[in-house]
């Protein structure tokens, strides 16, 4: 089960956030825990308690470093927990979808990324005491089970703890949900289906929009989606009262590949860069913050279910972060547009790897359009039966509409509001509507 | 108070899913999904409900310009479904079933491949729609088969037609106008006059029709299509319908047993429905007889087809059993017909059982 689910939306989470408007305010961090680790055992019942155990003993490993210091019996817990939480990313992560032919389970990457990350923070210095509901909490946040938001750990227990229910926030929450599930429900699924018959026409009928398309549309897919995990994430954060940060913004506008990959998943980023640099702040532009950037892609790849191809696409966002250190003096001197085109037409290529190395690399060399038509029937006839659904996903991809809406919802709140509550019934029942067809 | 209140909306939610479970597990038998999974099928379930729900999606994804849902055309006249591209294997299979079973019998033999409402309404689909040339499948099969058996060629009979209603709106199947078309086809392949349309006198049956295609689609917008009886007018014959299903027979004293109709199964009412052995007797003395390996397709022009012969019998290679084809033998009969819908030979090896 995801957060995209039918059980997901229209029971688990009304119950849940029933129960958290129920509970005492000291309760509702527990209510929190209580709906991600339901969310687990309702996706894989055989992994739930083997996660809440995972949790338990790195709280408790936080905890003897707390007491203790980084000294003899607690130093070794500490490195025992992050070597556990090291080898079931390794596990999950990239054994179980590359070697074992099988999806890694819902939430259990996301939060062992988050301990491992939590861990390594508190070695190199960061405080290790956390009450157990805020650190459960913060874990089994519901809306961070699929890709984040990761936040240093001073401000998730910020976060946590200025936990606050209100009227207005619930409604800008359940908006955000709803604007999430259909955006992955509406737009993000079915462009994943165009997405792999073009797949189908590019092995077939190579043809160089068709290439360009090949290129394009998982890439629209792929921000749509962690577009969706965003919104549901800030929107569940603000039923259950907190203020979760966005997680991504869309790359569209992006200014150079690291600020592309910055954009796909922010906090993940800057949570490797918070952890793994002692300034992050001041070493921005340092080999060091490159390097981690290159390989947020790979840790990305990962959440998302890494196959073959997401390994491609990784390797070549992470090239092109690489080159964009060396390249960056000449890019400044561009105009935003243009860099901002040559960053898209550089990167987008690598989406294509996305699907699969044989199908990416027939696109990539039909992208010229040597030898190839510049567009068949086929081509036009997928793009005109999927017209509306291309239309609207690109309007999306520019990130105008995101811009708008922040621009109104700073500048008139209650007309915000009044707009998203508007537009949020249609959606849902258009969301349902997709979530049931068989 | 407060904890207690937790207490009782923790109790609540518990119980409620439980309940929930308990139930659905109760009218299924199936507890053994995952939890995910079986809460997702039960909000599902109840979401389905609703028939706005149904037929939004298609709706709005018709609006979008995908006239094509699930491998189904929505047109203005209807449901159109679309056929993948034939499996070279499967057509052989079918080929080499045929011919074999033909070299055995010695019994003068006819095929006829029924194309689909995909290759004959070709012009009510989208512009640049990807289509299966099933024309070009049918006159490969019969040159194949031309040593063998001669051929039927309904596509023209159809294709002449084809601004008619001769396909359902809401079903894959042919109407009876269009089981008009095919027995004419079928008429001038057996040597048979072939009646006139206006010979037959046509009961519309009071009921709504919704096919495969209907429940399969999910659109909603389309009208229903109207059931119709055809019997030859100029006939005091009685014929008399034995449908062989799952081992059981079922006799009619009718081709058309219309209290199915009442049973919830108008689709059936044409001979019955589905059987493996489908066995029609008329009281006459004098007339032919013909064995038919049909599949479904037949029960569209058997009404005009049975009209003259003493004694029909079909079987549907896909439905029948190895004992049932066992117990034909095709030297009791004057003639052999092999038919079906370009779908079923070029997807199912509909015929392969026959070798």
């Amino acid at each position: 089960m995801t957060p995209f689910d039918a059980g997901y939306l229209f029971f688990l989470l009304p119950a849940a956030a029933a129960l958290c408007v129920l509970a005492p305010r000291r309760a509702r961090l527990w209510a929190t825990a209580v709906l991600g680790a339901a969310l687990l055992w309702f996706s894989s019942p055989l992994f739930a308690l083997p996660v809440l155990l995972s949790i338990a003993f790195d709280w408790l490993a936080c905890r003897a470093v707390a007491r203790w210091g980084l000294r003899s019996a607690a130093l070794l817990l500490l490195l025992s927990a992050a070597a556990k939480d090291a080898a079931a990313i390794g596990f999950f992560g990239v054994w179980l979808p590359l070697w074992g032919a099988a999806e890694a389970p819902f939430g259990v990457l996301v939060v062992h990324l988050s301990l491992l990350l939590f861990l390594v923070g508190v070695c190199r210095g960061n405080p290790a005491a956390l009450s157990p509901a805020v650190f459960g909490a913060y874990q089994l946040f519901p809306g961070r089970l699929s890709i984040g938001p990761f936040l240093p750990q001073g401000r998730c227990e910020r976060l946590l703890r200025a936990q606050r229910l209100r009227p207005a926030a619930l409604l800008e929450g359940v908006c955000g949900v709803i604007a999430g599930a259909a955006k992955y429900v509406l737009l993000a699924r079915p462009l994943r289906a165009v997405s792999d018959t073009l797949a189908n026409l590019i092995d077939s009928d190579p043809c160089a929009a068709g290439a360009w398309a090949a290129a394009a549309i998982p890439a629209m897919a792929l921000w749509i989606t962690l577009s969706a995990y965003s919104d549901t994430a800030w929107g569940l954060g603000r039923v259950f009262g907190a203020q979760m940060p966005a997680v991504m913004r869309m790359p569209a506008g992006a200014r150079g590949a690291r600020d592309h990959v910055w954009r796909l998943n922010m906090p993940l980023t800057e949570q490797l860069l918070h952890t793994c640099l002692l300034d992050y702040r001041r070493t921005r532009d340092t080999a060091g913050s490159t390097l981690l950037t290159a390989a947020a892609p790979f840790f990305l790849a990962m959440l998302l279910g890494l196959t073959r191809g997401l390994l491609l696409w990784a390797a070549w966002l992470s090239a092109f972060c690489l080159l964009d250190r060396l390249l960056l003096p000449v890019v400044r001197r561009l105009s935003h547009r243009l860099t901002g085109l040559l960053t898209l037409l550089c990167l987008l290529p690598g989406y294509a790897l996305a699907g699969g190395s044989g199908t990416g690399l027939r696109a990539l060399s039909c992208l010229a359009g040597r030898g190839v038509p510049p567009w068949n029937e086929k081509l036009l006839y997928l793009c005109r039966s999927n017209a509306l659904l291309l239309v609207v996903s690109l309007a999306l991809c520019t990130g105008l509409p995101a811009s708008a809406s922040g621009l109104l919802r700073r500048r008139f709140p209650a007309v915000w509001r009044l707009c998203a509550a508007a537009a949020a019934v249609p959606m849902l029942v258009l969301t349902a509507s997709f979530l049931i067809q068989k | 108070m407060t904890k207690r209140l937790l207490a009782a909306a923790l109790a609540f939610v518990v119980l409620l899913a439980l309940g929930l479970f308990a139930l659905d597990a109760a009218r299924t038998r199936e507890i053994d999904l995952p939890p995910g999974r079986w809460l997702n099928r039960i909000v599902t379930d109840l979401l389905r409900r609703s028939t706005l729900l149904e037929g939004l999606a298609p709706a709005v994804l018709l609006f979008g310009g995908a006239e094509e849902q699930n491998g189904i055309f929505i047109t203005e006249n209807g449901l159109i479904e679309d056929i993948p591209e034939g499996n070279a294997a499967v057509i052989d299979a079918n080929i080499a079933g045929i011919a074999s079973y033909i070299a055995g019998a010695g019994t003068p033999a006819s095929v006829m491949l029924i194309p689909t409402a995909a290759a004959v309404k070709q012009s009510e689909l989208p512009a640049n729609a990807e289509l299966y040339n099933q024309k070009a499948l049918i006159l490969s099969v019969y040159s194949r088969l031309a040593h063998v058996a001669g051929s039927a060629d309904a596509y023209a009979e159809l294709f002449g037609s084809r601004e008619e209603t001769i396909y359902y709106r809401t079903a894959s199947q042919l109407t009876g106008l269009g089981g008009y078309c095919v027995y004419r086809a079928l008429a001038a392949r057996l040597g048979l006059t072939a009646h006139r349309f206006d010979e037959f006198e046509i009961e519309n049956l009071a009921v709504d029709y919704r096919g495969d295609l209907y429940e399969r689609s999910g659109y909603r917008q389309v009208q229903p299509d109207l059931l119709s009886l055809y019997r030859y007018a100029s006939s005091s014959r009685i014929g008399t319908v034995t449908c062989l299903r799952d081992g059981v027979p079922y006799l009619y004293a009718t081709l058309y047993p219309t209290h199915l109709e009442a049973l919830g199964r108008p689709g059936d009412v044409v001979l019955g429905g589905d059987c493996e052995r489908l066995d029609i007797s008329f009281s006459a003395h004098r007339g032919s007889s013909l064995l038919l390996f049909a599949d479904e397709t037949a029960r569209a022009y058997l009404p005009f087809l049975s009209t003259h012969y003493r004694r029909l019998t079909v079987i549907d290679p896909r439905l029948t059993t190895a004992d049932t084809l066992a117990a034909v033998d095709p030297a009791d009969y004057d003639r052999m017909v092999f038919a079906c819908s370009v779908k079923a030979f070029s997807q199912e090896e509909i015929y392969a059982g026959l070798a």
